[in-house]
């Protein structure tokens, strides 16, 4: 573990050396591009368009590789993200910050790609069992009991503790998997959510990912918690 | 009175909107009176908890990552293209 951190921090250093280097040897060409722009608005509000890959280039692709776990796709989309913002530069408001413009672009070509992703691999939601009414009887109780969880805290410290979540979440359903990776590992929001997996309303989002979660404790219960499922723990 | 399934849902609703004053008043005066919803929302509680723990480990590697070399020359390579 420590080595790993010493290692990050070397490589962190060593970049933004080099982010320092390529930032002063970028001044003379920069001052040249807008010269041949000839874009006198422009010029105190945008820096150009090398500048933005040297001083954005790791935040961008860190945030996409966040999202979609894909080295080289990440890159293609940090690449697509400044060509796109090159060509519309002029709708650039001056209000706002240069990066956070850049990662607003680079947030829809990311929904773009886990929207086409997950059609590729679509499956039909109706078919998915309704878990909730194997837990629930016809008044809404609780069909049987809620099995106990035994010694919580404990299983957190665990990586099979980890392990064994990952498989649950792989196990999901593909939609729900799908909806709950990209809300809770991959932390995007729930219009974001919407818009990747084209959810047609907010409320269908919260059903999907409730059976989600219902379906890891499920998962949980059975693989993890078993041996001390009884009633006598309080979580 | 909520039902316990309609308590279910709020246990995972509230991780993902933020509840109304009523719900939120309906959903603790359930909680206060059903032992199996109370230890449900503290097991949803958890498991967001341990979820969290696994995006730290995996955001980890991730929040190192720099934009490789030879990408950041081949983006450079584009964008002059584009913008000449
Ligand atoms: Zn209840």
């Amino acid at each position: 573990m420590t080595s790993a951190v010493t290692v990050g921090s070397e490589t962190a250093a060593h970049w933004r050396s080099g982010l320092a280097l390529r930032t002063t040897q970028q001044h003379g060409r920069m001052s040249a591009w807008f010269r041949l722009t000839g874009h006198p608005a422009m010029e105190t509000r945008l820096s150009d368009p090398e500048t933005w890959l040297h001083e954005h280039g790791d935040s961008l692709y860190r945030f996409a590789l966040q999202r979609t776990g894909d080295p080289a796709k990440s890159e293609d989309l940090v690449q697509d993200t400044l060509i796109a913002a090159l060509q519309s530069r002029d709708r650039f408001s001056g209000n706002a910050q240069e990066r956070t413009w850049l990662i607003g672009i680079l947030k829809h070509k990311v929904i773009d790609h886990l929207r086409i992703r997950d059609r590729e691999v679509a499956t039909d939601f109706d078919a998915e069992p309704d878990l909730e009414s194997e837990h629930f009887n016809a008044r809404g109780r609780w069909q049987g009991t809620v099995p106990a969880w035994h010694d919580p805290d404990s299983a957190l410290q665990q990586d099979a503790f980890f392990s064994t979540l990952e498989q649950c979440i792989d196990a999901l359903p593909q939609r729900a998997g799908e909806a709950f990776r990209l809300r809770e590992l991959h932390g995007l929001d729930t219009d974001e959510i919407c818009a990747a997996l084209e959810i047609g309303t907010a409320n269908n989002l919260f059903v999907i990912l409730s059976r989600a979660r219902m379906s890891l404790r499920d998962c949980l219960t059975e693989h993890w918690f078993q041996a001390g499922a009884q009633e006598t723990e309080s979580c | 009175m909520l039902s316990c399934r309609e308590v279910s849902r709020l246990a995972s609703e509230r991780m993902d909107r933020e509840l109304s004053w009523r719900e939120q008043i309906a959903f603790y005066m359930h909680l206060m009176m059903c032992r199996l919803c109370r230890r449900y929302a503290r097991q949803l509680a958890l498991l967001q908890r341990a979820t969290g723990k696994l995006r730290q480990r995996r955001d980890d590697p991730v929040d190192w990552a720099a934009l490789p070399e030879e990408a950041r020359e081949r983006i450079a390579r584009r964008l002059r293209e584009n913008s000449a």
